[in-house]
């Protein structure tokens, strides 16, 4: 019995004394940021067809449906024009100071910004925004701002004070990090296997009938280029492959695996950006990849990284030293 | 109680620490059994669809379908491989008489709207696809209602009521859509009616996508013509 305490207790302090993902979480900040002020000032010139008091999506409708679903919507305050723009503004301005700053009385702020405007208007929900509402719930949790952010030395100064110590801020973080890094495996491991049990995905040809559908064709070169019979056959079993692999990279303890792995789902949301201009989906995917990669892996990056500039400097210098050489002896022999 | 040196962790396995009390270490566990739960939650609405999960939904549906939406086929099992388009007909008339417009692509329309800023397309696409989902899956409730009618069912008068009221909600969507973007026609003449349809139009097989034939378009829902509704909701300001 004591055991099972003595391993319990340790567990409950494994989860609360050091908070784990700080980079990946603050790297998934600012993507997730940047896809959240993208909605906003892309959709600036068509707020009021879209989710103004006169849009297409009925405000009555709405105001009903709120109040069914017990839904939460500062849109459905007021049907009053001045209250609608205030409401839209302020949400642009919150999702770029969550951006930047990212503190979390912030995040709390941005969740009921943007679950606001993603319940007015339910007809336009795609992936990227249901992906985004669950992950910004998550990050409510979390320290998602102790990297690159102007707060993140202070940020990181606090953390370093109560680290050791078993703290209900850092089991909130820890949790709601690895839940994030969970929702992410949900996604492509649901993904992969509806694919994988699929004729075109199993063939070969599934992008091709993508590319052909100009909904989804934002670059011409996209169909063209998945009309070559090899490359469409990669590309289509490339996504399946690494989205198939997202869950054993999220568990592994090899880290070249991970990397390999996260940087090859990345690839894939880059070509559906550029070929389909799904550019919200694309960087609210990535977001939430971000965060699979562990502050280790960050760590040595930065290292790898560091220890490359080194190299090309000395290299650099070394060159300079050699072409210095002979001007030198010239000059002496003058 | 002095403070814990910066980085330096407890080992495992050993007694709480006298300034941790037992509560205080219990409370820390409160958040992870709130992430079990919600993993529990995601599990059940991403499960394959059986008689327990239909059950165990049902538990988790208010919540799960309004703050954790989770639909990750993308794309799959069936890759998209027809293009569906909505087209529209106005219909006016002036001192010449009544005059009809040439069909033309509202779906189309709205995507080139979305993407007249490359890198931030804006939502308008979005809602050209809504339209078009929503025509046709009128087509496939008319097939649902023959269906009935063919095997002389007595009660089919209740798929034929839900027929009846998602077309009139389409005629809505559809003329609150489109009449502002006829008013930017400038039409020679007052707008008495529009009419929209829905035509499906396959992709090329993969084995044909070099044949010089194109796959014929098929209409598949037609709204017919409906009221004009004007002073809606410009497209933008």
């Amino acid at each position: 019995m004591d055991r099972l305490k003595n391993s319990a207790a340790s567990a409950l302090r494994g989860v609360s004394s050091h908070p784990k993902y700080l980079v990946g979480l603050s790297l998934c900040r600012i993507l997730l940021g940047l896809s959240t002020t993208l909605y906003y000032v892309s959709n600036i010139p068509y707020r009021d067809f879209l989710w103004g008091p006169h849009s297409y999506s009925g405000f009555e409708a709405f105001k009903a449906l709120t109040g069914d679903q017990h839904i939460f919507s500062l849109y459905a305050l007021s049907d009053g024009r001045t209250w609608f723009n205030l409401v839209y503004f302020v949400g642009l301005a919150v999702s770029l100071a969550w951006t930047v700053l990212g503190s979390r009385s912030l995040t709390v702020v941005h969740v009921v910004f943007m679950t606001s405007i993603y319940h007015r208007n339910y007809t336009m929900w795609e992936g990227g925004d249901a992906l985004t509402g669950i992950v910004l719930i998550l990050m409510m949790g979390t320290t998602a701002n102790a990297h690159f952010s102007p707060l993140a030395k202070r940020v990181r100064a606090r953390l370093e004070r109560r680290a050791g110590e078993p703290h209900l801020r850092t089991s909130l973080h820890n949790t709601a990090a690895v839940l994030i890094v969970f929702q992410a495996c949900v996604v492509y491991a649901v993904s992969a296997l509806w694919k994988v049990a699929a004729p075109q995905w199993q063939e070969g040809t599934a992008l091709y009938y993508i590319s052909h559908v100009w909904q989804y064709t934002y670059s011409s070169a996209f169909p063209q280029l998945m009309d070559s019979l090899v490359l469409t056959a990669i590309v289509t079993y490339f996504t399946i492959v690494v989205q198939l692999l997202a869950v054993p990279a999220a568990l592994t303890s090899r880290r070249w695996f991970r990397e390999a792995v996260v940087l090859g789902i990345a690839a894939m949301h880059i070509g559906i950006m550029a070929g389909m201009g799904l550019m919200t989906f694309g960087l609210a995917m990535m977001a939430i990849d971000a965060v699979i990669v562990r502050d280790a892996d960050y760590e040595a990056l930065l290292r790898r990284v560091r220890l490359l500039r080194e190299r090309v400097a000395a290299r650099r210098g070394d060159r300079k030293a050699a072409a210095e050489e002979p001007a030198a002896e010239e000059l002496s022999a003058a | 109680m002095t403070a814990p040196r910066a980085g330096t962790a407890p080992r495992a396995g050993t007694a709480p620490r006298a300034g941790t009390s037992r509560w205080r270490l219990l409370s820390m566990g409160l958040p992870p059994l709130l992430g079990l739960a919600l993993v529990v939650m995601t599990l059940i609405v991403n499960a394959p669809v059986s008689p327990a999960r239909t059950q165990a939904y049902k538990a988790v549906a208010p919540v799960a379908d309004t703050y954790f939406r989770q639909s990750w086929m993308l794309l799959a099992p069936y890759s998209v491989d027809y293009n569906g388009e909505v087209f529209y007909q106005v219909e006016y008339e002036n001192a010449t008489g009544t005059h009809t417009t040439e069909p033309a692509s509202l779906s189309r329309k709205m995507a080139g709207t979305a993407r007249e800023i490359r890198l931030a397309p804006n939502r308008m696409g979005a809602v050209g696809l809504y339209l078009g989902v929503e025509l046709g899956s009128l087509h496939e409730k008319q097939a649902a209602v023959d269906d009935a009618r063919k095997k002389a069912l007595s009660d089919f008068s209740g798929p034929q009521n839900e027929l009846a009221a998602l077309s009139e909600a389409a005629k809505t969507d559809t003329a609150t859509v489109l009449s502002p973007l006829v008013d930017e026609l400038h039409l020679d003449g007052r707008v008495t009616r529009l009419r929209a349809y829905y035509t499906y139009t396959p992709v090329k097989r993969f084995d044909d996508r070099h044949s010089p034939e194109d796959p014929t378009s098929e209409v598949f829902t037609d709204l017919g013509w409906f009221d004009y509704r004007p002073g809606a909701q410009p497209w933008t300001d």
